[in-house]
């Protein structure tokens, strides 16, 4: 069994985690222009509705779907009672940016005040064991990898393949001009809110059922490495995104295994910068150059 | 008797009645208005007025405070982040003990209460919180804490202000070095592990052990001195693991420990990276005896881990060093008990069966009579005063009467006896440095939880020492 084919293998299944999470990220700020940091918090949420749901009696699959559903709603509330306003009065780029940490923290203490400090897990069998030469992985995780490569491959289609794609992709073009040409611009933003938050809330889920067990802290935890692989794949590509996460989680891997456990973040985020000096578009280009984040 | 005027190094300028001082060499600005005598004069009397004033407010509010206020005992550790499950735990060890003091009148005159305050765990925002405490608790009687994570930052603080703190943080930094307001009723990291290196040796056996932890303050605490006293005992490490917490996956770590096939697995983390890191190791099928520190043993690590890996599972393979009571049957323990749970109450939801054994609530309520019965030894509640006497009442001596409980104490002293407590954790013995190493039991964790053997100060001392040096 070679080591280094194993924590590839191990990588796969840390990518298909961050993943769901990252290509909303991705997908919302190229259509909508908003960079939600409060996702973080948004994914923590999810995490405990999939909790509650799931200490309710229902299978973990379940669980993750209405946490998912939950999540865009709540995803879609928060755009036009929150983001909206402050948009309409001309906010910009990086006072939205401020309005979203600050809803961060407000949903992660609400969290916390409902939840309190301690540490929550899910009920669920990981299911067998499946092994393929040196790869190893769980039933569970290839059933969140499913989930990921679904997730990824229906944005690619929604944006590439439908009529409502191109009504997106007009929208984040130029949203006026959009509008003139009769597309409901509004009902665009809602289902991009929604869709992203949905893949976010999925995310949420996933990442309680590999940490084993997670607090109110896990979506700020998180959330460095969920953009950072958004942002490695090229803002705005749903590929990207899923791409991004895979670099992320295998540098991860394989540098646990050749230097040192307490090297793998940091080998990972080196590798992001690198890659970022090279094609500060990211690896796909995506929206980056043309929303400022790019030179 | 000198004028202390006469000392000064400034001239008196001529200028001003009464001397108000004026650096020598300098002269008056041109553009200055020449000074009155009369109009200093005013000032000189609307100062002393308020200085008058202000004195006399300072004198009946300390007099005030000294009499009858409500003395504060701050428990600073964190209640939040990684290592929220310290707040409830050291801050419940407090209540107790109040409550029972409070219930024999106080302290001459005052009563106590416990106050939580949270450093989150990371020195950064312990350092505020603490100067605001200090800024604005005149009444701060004792410090329950702080923990590992932030007492190298803020121990010097609350020492420098001659608050007495009764140390939660078992780090080496504290072992050598002389802090005279930290006690530490709980034994050092480094016993710890050099228990857990006997455990692992004497005891499982093993001549291979694996070294897993994070890479945090807690984390390096117990395990680098388990493994070098391991190494001391002749065994072999075959893998070191440092693991960065809360990470997405371990699983490559797992894979890596389940090549190095030890067989004891040296541990420490906190709950969430235990739960990913184990639950990885027991998809793999790696899961094999663990021995750690007292962390484990709380009820959230218990509770995160078991749901993770099976609380059957835990029970299985885990094996947690804590302080050890010699006896659950001695006065003192028994008074600690009735107490606690009569206190469940005001505990309320975090209190658990397990803190009749715990050694933090065990010590939390000797550090509170101790602070107490210092106090009314030295006949007053001040730190810099109190402070000096509380090694005296942990010692042994010719005619000294020997007290379990605060009533006793207090008895024994008002009738003008030397005393030594002997409370919950049995015989406090202190080396130079207020630290303590007492005997440890081996108790393995999950719903059965069970001793299951004992090693004793004896057998650690030597080790320790050695590692020390």
């Amino acid at each position: 069994m070679s080591p280094a084919i194993q924590a590839l293998g191990f990588g796969v299944v840390t990518a298909g985690v961050l993943a769901p999470a990252a290509v909303g990220i991705s997908m919302q700020f190229a259509i909508t222009n908003i960079f939600n940091i409060a996702m973080g918090s948004q994914l923590t949420l999810a995490a405990f509705i999939g909790y509650e749901v799931n200490h309710a009696g229902a299978t973990i699959w379940l669980a993750m779907a209405i946490a998912g559903l939950f999540t865009g709603v709540t995803s879609v509330l928060l755009n036009r009672g929150l983001f909206q306003p402050f948009l309409r009065r001309g906010t910009t780029f990086f006072g939205i940016l401020v309005v979203g940490i600050a809803l961060l923290l407000i949903l992660q203490y609400t969290a916390q005040a409902i939840w309190g400090p301690s540490f929550f897990s899910y009920t669920f069998s990981q299911g067998a064991q499946l092994q393929w030469g040196s790869l190893t992985f769980t039933r569970a995780q290839l059933v969140i990898l499913g989930i990921s490569v679904v997730a990824m491959g229906g944005v690619h289609a929604l944006l590439a393949h439908t009529r409502f794609g191109k009504a997106m992709r007009a929208t984040a073009s130029d949203s006026d001009l959009a509008s003139s040409c009769g597309i409901r611009t509004e009902l665009v933003t809602d289902v991009t809110w929604f869709v992203s938050g949905t893949l976010c809330g999925i995310g949420g889920v996933a990442l309680g059922m590999t940490l084993g067990a997670f607090s109110t802290s896990l979506g700020s935890t998180f959330l460095l490495e969920i953009i950072a692989a958004a942002i490695l794949g090229g803002i705005g590509q749903a590929y990207g995104a899923m791409v991004g996460a895979l670099i992320i989680g295998i540098v991860a891997e394989e540098s646990a295994l050749a230097l040192s456990s307490a090297y793998s973040q940091v080998s990972a985020f080196v590798i992001l910068v690198v890659v970022l000096l090279v094609r500060p578009q990211g690896i796909f280009p995506g929206v980056a150059r043309s929303r400022g984040l790019a030179g | 008797m000198r004028n202390p005027l006469a000392d000064r190094r400034y001239p008196l300028d001529p200028t001003v009645t009464g001397g108000l001082p004026v650096a020598s060499g300098r002269t008056s600005p041109p553009h200055s208005r020449s000074v009155k005598p009369r109009r200093v004069m005013r000032g000189l009397t609307l100062s002393f007025l308020i200085a008058s004033i202000a004195t006399g407010l300072a004198a009946s509010w300390s007099s005030a405070s000294s009499n009858s206020s409500t003395l504060q005992v701050a428990t600073v550790v964190p209640f939040t982040g990684p290592d929220a499950a310290f707040g409830p735990l050291f801050e419940d060890s407090c209540i107790p003990a109040i409550k029972v003091i409070d219930a024999e009148g106080g302290v001459l005159g005052h009563q106590l209460t416990c106050t939580g305050i949270d450093t989150r765990g990371d020195p950064a925002d312990a350092i505020p919180v603490v100067a605001k405490l200090l800024a604005s608790q005149s009444t701060l009687a004792a410090v329950i804490g702080p923990s590992s994570d932030e007492a190298a930052a803020v121990v010097p603080i609350f020492n420098r202000a001659k608050v007495t703190m009764f140390l939660g943080a078992g780090q080496s930094e504290f072992d050598k070095v002389h802090f005279p307001y930290v006690w530490r009723l709980t034994p050092p990291d480094a016993a710890t592990g050099i228990a857990e290196a006997l455990w692992a040796k004497d005891r499982l056996h093993a001549t291979r052990v694996a070294a897993v932890y994070v890479a945090n303050t807690t984390g390096q605490g117990n395990v680098p001195n388990a493994v070098a006293a391991f190494q001391r005992l002749g065994g072999h490490v075959v893998l070191t693991q440092q693991l960065t917490p809360a990470a997405a996956s371990y699983s490559t770590e797992a894979a890596q420990l389940i090549r190095a096939n030890p067989q004891v697995i040296l541990f420490d983390a906190d709950a969430q990276t235990a739960a990913t890191y184990l639950s990885e190791l027991k998809q793999q099928g790696g899961l094999r005896p663990f021995v750690a520190g007292e962390t484990i043993a709380q009820a959230p690590w218990v509770q995160s881990v078991g749901s993770a890996i099976g609380p059957a599972t835990l029970t299985k393979y885990f094996v947690a060093m804590e302080g050890y009571s010699p006896s659950l049957n001695t006065p003192g323990w028994v008074a600690f008990r009735d107490a606690t749970v009569a206190a469940r109450s005001q505990i309320g939801s975090s209190y658990t069966s397990e803190y009749l054994t715990d050694p933090y609530e065990e010590t939390g309520w000797d550090a509170m009579n101790l602070m107490a019965l210092a106090m009314l030894a030295t006949h007053s509640t001040v730190s810099a005063v109190y402070n000096g006497a509380i090694l005296g009442l942990t010692q042994p001596g010719a005619g000294k009467v020997v007290v379990h409980t605060f009533a006793q104490g207090k008895a024994a002293l008002a009738a003008g006896k030397h005393i030594q407590w002997i409370g919950a954790s049995g015989q406090i013995v202190l080396d130079s440095f207020h630290s303590t190493t007492g005997d440890y039991a081996a108790v393995t964790i999950g719903p059965h939880s069970h001793n299951a053997g004992i090693l004793t100060a004896k057998q650690i001392t030597p080790l320790l020492s050695r590692i020390l040096k």
